[in-house]
């Protein structure tokens, strides 16, 4: 062969193997057929998102600071899981202890004891913890909400997604749900959602639709005979076969009857809202049985200064720019976590009629919260010795938002907790459904990830005024029926380096693994895990998965998880 | 050994720059309302127009004319916020766009006002011929025949109008 023959048919090669490469990936977004993956019965089927948008702070519940007695752990004033009455700081103001206790191998807040009574029944939140997986100390690389948590389900921006990954593989008619509280930010996790083929997935704005509307725009039958391959052969062969797939799935749709779901839908909503109210009406103990009477005014704090910094001296009781006095214990009484029932409900409604795959639940904050005193810190006047008060104290209601910038250390305790024993109750509840429907000689429980997350971590303001982003630290935890036994997997630092505050103490930031060769957990490896686990490619491949599937049971491949 | 390949080539570009558009809520909203007449409009807007995010089709926000047609007055219009404007222009096939369609079509095809208005204009072609006419007027003659015999097995007008409706025949551009 002469050289110029032999460019030639090297050029003709590799251009005709790029248009190839091309021309293939063409047919494919067209070609249902062509599906490179299918549900293989041996993964995880459901992966179902509870995504906190805000990022609240986690220490009360699975991010887990100090997993046994003796692992190394600096204290900070406003990390605390019980509210200590008989300690008192120099203002004479309870203190704030990281009180943990002991389930299997491990040491866990103090939340995780206390049970849930809905009526006569008795739920008890430490029951999933046998079937719970936390992976703590990974660092996001950057900061901000909407970006970090669009990454939650779309690791590398502008690629699919892992909801995406999962709605190609799905045969069910909306494989993928969002449901987004009604106060959420527009460009979060659902927006994020990309697929290789579908091109579609549910997004439900709370607030914008009724799930009735909801429920009467997808379900539809119809009496009149139909004949579904009327004009379809007039249409070219890759049309046929992409309308006969929707056509398909569209069935499981048209043949199921409004009625009957929207009335499962209602009762399971009773169930859900029955038991965030029986949480909040609870008075707990050890986070807000306590009064506040010790704060009367004028007020002496007996610490030989003059010159107070207000917003300092009452940072522990601070809510933006309010010091809430009194009602502690009453205070979560008639709280609303609007739509989160709306939510559950739906997930669970639309798993049990097998119309979704996922579901990513995106929760609004917790409003109606009530205190009988409160006091505008503007309103305190320093009088020599003593603050005074220049106007009455007033009845509060207020609204916690999980990025508590602006919230005391008292009100994170006692907030988190509620919402996050709320969320427990809910998530028990729903584990209770998944273990009582039947799947290929198995239950739903077994095939389903429950991913419960959010942006980052909180790193905590020593003054106990409020806590920041904590980006380099953020905890997924995951439970499953396939998850046969707890486990905590990451390092963290003891005593960080802080990138907002000084002697922050442990909160959680990320500790390089020596199983990950020096490197710190990064989100990649996260996303890589729950595509090894449900079968899919992994958006981020060059990360390793921490977990595994082993003869049905979804086992650690690394265990590490030290305070460094 | 190049000369097949090129032929290779030139095949699939032919056959991969083939790609059948489907119609977007707005052209849904012509096709079935100057088909089944102004009482459609209704269950097209619940059912269609008002789900930009399965049937796609961009709205434009400073639309702000009326008109005494109501198709005229709901064209391009933004029925959940102006954020409609960065839909796509050509809808994909969903699931929930075929239950969608399905359910549309039974509505229009349970309305007497609407079987009465098909029946008056079908008067002279019959209401089959009628509406395959309106849904896809530059429909090839084979193909329009071979529709039309399909559709025979139905009877009743409401199942004619439901069939006709609902099938894709006429949703590819």
């Amino acid at each position: 062969m002469e050289r110029r023959d032999f460019l030639k048919y090297i050029t003709a090669t590799m251009s005709n193997s790029l248009l190839l490469g091309l021309l293939q990936g063409c047919k494919q977004t067209s070609d249902p057929q062509s599906f490179e993956y299918s549900v293989d019965s041996k993964n995880i089927e459901y992966y179902f998102q509870i995504n906190l948008f805000g990022s609240p702070a986690r220490w009360t519940l699975d991010s887990f600071l100090k997993t046994q007695n003796n692992d190394n752990y600096l204290p900070n004033k406003m990390i605390g899981t019980v509210l200590n009455t008989k300690s008192v700081d120099k203002y004479n103001f309870p203190t704030l202890d990281y009180v943990t206790v002991r389930r299997g191998d491990y040491q866990v807040p103090y939340l995780w004891s206390l049970p849930i009574k809905v009526g006569e029944k008795i739920i008890n939140i430490d029951e999933l913890l046998t079937n719970m997986i936390t992976i703590r100390g990974c660092d996001m690389g950057q900061d901000g909400h909407e970006l970090n948590n669009r990454k939650l389900v779309a690791p590398i921006p502008g690629e699919v997604s892992l909801t995406g990954s999962i709605s190609d593989i799905s045969e069910r008619p909306i494989p993928v749900i969002h449901l987004v509280g009604e106060e959420l930010p527009s460009d979060i996790a659902d927006s994020a959602f990309k697929a290789k083929f579908s091109s579609y997935a549910g997004t439900v704005k709370m607030a914008d639709q009724s799930v009735e509307e909801v429920f009467k725009k997808w379900f539809s039958s119809s009496t009149i005979v139909g004949d579904d391959d009327l004009g379809l052969s007039g249409l070219p062969k890759s049309v046929q076969r992409k309308y006969k797939y929707n056509s398909n799935k569209a069935k499981k749709l048209i043949d199921k009857s409004f009625d009957e779901i929207f009335l499962y839908f209602t009762k399971a909503k009773k169930d859900y809202q029955k038991i965030i109210d029986s949480t909040f009406k609870e008075t707990l103990k050890g986070i807000n049985d306590f009064d506040t009477k010790n704060i009367q005014f004028p007020f002496y704090p007996n610490d030989g200064q003059r010159d107070w910094d207000l917003k300092w001296l009452f940072a522990k009781w601070r809510h933006e720019e309010d010091i809430l006095l009194d009602g502690w214990d009453k205070a979560f009484e008639n709280a609303k976590w609007n739509n989160l029932a709306d939510q559950f409900a739906m997930t669970q409604a639309l798993t049990k009629f097998e119309i979704i795959q996922s579901a990513v639940i995106i929760p609004n904050s917790i409003t109606d919260i009530f205190f009988d005193r409160a006091i505008e810190i503007e309103t305190l006047k320093k009088v020599g010795d003593k603050i005074t008060l220049s106007t009455r104290p007033q009845r509060k209601d207020i609204t916690f938002e999980f990025d508590s910038h602006n919230s005391g250390s008292i009100l994170t305790l006692v907030a988190n907790t509620y919402a996050q024993r709320a969320l427990m109750g809910c998530i028990h509840h729903f584990t209770d459904f998944l273990k009582a429907t039947e799947i290929d000689g198995s239950n739903l429980f077994n095939k389903s990830l429950i991913h419960l997350t959010s942006e980052f971590e909180r790193e905590p303001a020593t003054s106990q005024m409020g806590s920041e982003h904590g980006w380099n630290g953020h905890c997924s935890t995951f439970f499953s029926g396939s998850i046969k036994k707890t486990q905590v997997i990451g390092n963290i630092l003891a005593n960080p380096k802080s990138t907002m505050y000084k002697d922050s103490g442990t909160w959680g930031a990320a500790a390089p693994m020596k199983s990950l060769n020096g490197r710190t957990l990064e989100y990649g490896n996260i996303s890589s895990t729950i595509a090894k686990l449900i079968g899919i490619p992994s958006p981020t491949s060059n990360r390793e998965s921490l977990l595994e599937m082993k003869n049905g049971e979804i086992k650690p491949i690394t265990i590490e998880c030290k305070n460094i | 050994m190049t000369s097949i390949k090129l032929t290779l080539l030139v095949f699939l570009i032919f056959e991969a720059s083939y790609a059948a558009k489907l119609g977007n809520r707005y052209f849904m909203l012509n096709k079935l309302s100057s088909t089944f007449g102004e009482s459609s409009i209704s269950y097209i807007e619940n059912n269609i127009l008002r789900n930009g995010d399965v049937f796609a089709g961009p709205c434009d926000p400073y639309k702000s004319f009326q008109s005494h047609s109501k198709t005229i007055s709901k064209n391009y219009k933004c029925f959940n916020g102006t954020q409609e404007s960065k839909y796509k222009y050509w809808a994909e096939e969903s699931p929930v766009r075929v239950s969608l369609v399905n359910k549309t079509c039974s509505e229009i095809s349970k309305d007497q006002n609407i079987i009465k208005f098909v029946k008056e204009k079908s008067k002279k072609e019959g209401v089959a011929s009628y509406i395959v006419e309106k849904l896809a007027p530059f429909m090839n003659v084979k193909k329009k025949k071979t529709l039309l015999k399909g559709v025979r097995k139905f009877v009743k007008t409401d199942e004619v109008i439901y069939n006709l409706c609902k099938s894709p025949f006429w949703q590819y551009i």
